[in-house]
């Protein structure tokens, strides 16, 4: 049986190394871990290992399931002008077209097996002997007739206290197995998975200007501005004069 | 059909105003036309200017007023401006001088415009003056009086090019008939005579005048706008030895103006301004101090502008 983290010596330094690359030690641990860094190069190179293995487990497996349950979804078809029209109008006659629905029923006659009618059948349905004979050799079922449906939840058991022990990931440098000391072979309960919290990026990276690039701006839009009302004269959109700004003048 | 009405009214009551040969100093830019006819038209709609002028100087209060009005507006039929300005004035507080008279003025003024940017204006005006002079009866004299009746004839030239943000102007005054007459002897002062009729001497007189706009843009709430007004000329009749007359170049007129949004504010050749001023309206009050030679006093204009602009017709 393997021993369990509450059975391990808690000053272990390789438990120490661990729980600080975990970030599960308190500040008081932490402090006195960090001292014992600077005047431990052992310790430091054992952390640096600890670094070096530490590895991400992943929480669940949902590739597969995904696959399996959940409907591909078509690339995003982007084409061009007329494409998108074709694309719109398919689309339309798709949607329109008459579909079966999903768990519909339909009433199945199937012949049951043939007895001989008694003779007080043949009594009571005197008047239509013919539709007597049929109704008793026929009867009445109903069958799914297609059934497809996903489930619109998933229910996915998990122990939360099992162990788990993570696999060894190809490409990483480990120590061989020999050197393993027993701490490292403890079974990890609860591994904690670090979430990463990704800076949002953003959208227009603002410019500083100097004030002779601002000016120079200025300048342009000025120009620019001008040569916009420059053009209403020619247009005649405007009186044929350019007059004086009656603002200022 | 009312719109023309309120037009050629305008017209007719600038017309009829019209008034004074621009005796008393007026702030720069309160009447477009004054020294340079170009500026007919130049707003490209029509723009009623008018000025009210107070002079109160010394002690025995040689006050004047003048009135001077103008109108112009573009006539697009013919691509050029017209003008029409006028005014009175009158000086008559004092005991042993008084003067009055009037004048008015048609100017026109064709426009070319470059590119959108630039509109060059040469112009031609025709203005008439008229005056009064009646020096009173001296104190404790039997004394002298005497009258002059003078009128002016005279024509000017101008070119003006301007953007929206600045201007050049320049005008030559062409004296056409310059003339005085004396009448209404009275007294031992002067021999008693006739009519007598003094022709125009040959001077010549031209007008600079520029204008800019410092405004960071078209769009800015503040701007700072100074004009000026050179007078350069040469009198003949001024001789000094071999001279063949006497040349001048002088300051006649100036306008420091500031606005933030639609406050102005600043100094000009009558004193410091201060008014409201839009595209449309524009009403300004400058106060100073003159100086007649003998005595200071006060002087106060009062500025009044209001353009029809396109989007009112």
């Amino acid at each position: 049986m393997k021993p369990t983290t509450s059975d391990a010596d808690e000053n272990s330094p390789d438990l120490l190394l661990f729980r600080y690359v975990e970030g599960d030690l308190d500040a008081a641990q932490v402090q006195e871990l960090e001292a014992r860094l600077a005047s431990d190069a052992a310790l430091r190179d054992e952390l640096a290992f600890w670094k070096e293995s530490f590895a991400e487990p992943e929480a669940y497996d949902t590739a597969h399931l995904e696959k399996s349950l959940l409907v591909p979804v078509e690339p995003r078809w982007t084409g061009s002008y007329f494409g998108t029209w074709i694309f719109i109008l398919t689309l339309t006659v798709t949607l329109f077209r008459p579909v079966p629905v999903a768990m519909e029923t339909r009433p199945v006659l199937i012949p049951a097996p043939v007895s001989t009618p008694a003779v007080a059948d043949v009594v009571t349905e005197a008047r239509n002997p013919e539709e007597a004979i049929t109704r008793s050799r026929m009867t009445r079922i109903t069958l799914p007739f297609r059934e497809k449906r996903l489930p619109e939840t998933i229910e996915v058991e998990r122990n939360v206290n099992e162990s788990i022990i993570p696999a060894p990931i190809p490409g990483i440098k480990s120590r061989p197995p020999e050197v393993l000391s027993p701490v490292a072979q403890l079974p990890l309960t609860g591994i904690k998975v670090q979430k990463v919290k990704p800076k949002p990026k953003p959208i227009a990276v603002a410019r500083t200007l100097s004030r002779r690039q601002g000016r120079a701006i200025m300048r342009m839009k000025e120009k620019a501005r001008q040569q916009r009302k420059a053009d209403q004269f020619l247009k005649g959109n405007v009186p044929y004069v350019v007059p004086l700004n009656s603002e200022n003048f | 059909m009312n719109h023309s009405i309120i037009r050629y009214g305008s017209v007719l009551f600038a017309l009829f105003l019209t008034v004074s040969g621009y005796s008393q100093t007026l702030p720069l830019g309160a009447l477009p036309m004054q020294y340079n006819p170009a500026f007919a038209g130049e707003a490209g709609s029509p723009r009623f200017s008018s000025n009210f002028g107070l002079n109160a100087i010394g002690s025995i209060r040689d006050n004047s007023y003048a009135f001077n009005t103008s109108y112009d507006q573009f006539i697009p039929a013919i691509r050029s401006g017209i003008g029409f300005s006028g005014g009175f004035y009158s000086t008559s507080s004092n005991r042993f001088f008084s003067s009055s008279g009037y004048s008015f003025a048609l100017a026109v003024a064709p426009k070319f415009s470059l590119k959108g940017k630039y509109t060059v204006s040469p112009s031609l005006d025709l203005s008439y003056g008229a005056n009064d002079q009646i020096s009173k009866t001296l104190p404790n004299t039997n004394s002298t009086i005497r009258q002059v009746n003078g009128y002016d004839l005279q024509s000017r030239a101008g070119l003006l090019v301007n953007t929206r943000k600045w201007y050049i102007g320049y005008s030559v005054e062409i004296p056409l008939r310059n003339a005085y007459r004396f009448r209404g002897f009275d007294g031992l002062v002067i021999p008693p005579s006739s009519d007598t009729t003094l022709t125009s001497t040959k001077k010549f007189n031209s007008y600079w005048q520029f204008g800019y706009t410092f405004q960071r843009s078209s769009e800015s709430k503040f701007s700072f706008t100074p004009q000026v007004v050179f007078r350069t000329g040469w009198d003949p009749s001024l001789r000094f030895g071999r001279n063949n007359g006497f040349r001048y170049l002088s300051l006649v007129a100036i306008n420091l103006n500031f606005r933030y949004q639609k406050f102005i504010w600043g100094i000009n050749n009558t004193g410091i301004h201060l008014g409201w001023q839009t595209d449309k309206v524009r009403v300004m009050l400058s106060n100073g101090f003159g100086y007649n030679g003998r005595e200071s006093g006060y002087i106060g204009n009062a500025t009044f502008r209001y353009m029809l602009k396109q989007n009112d017709r």
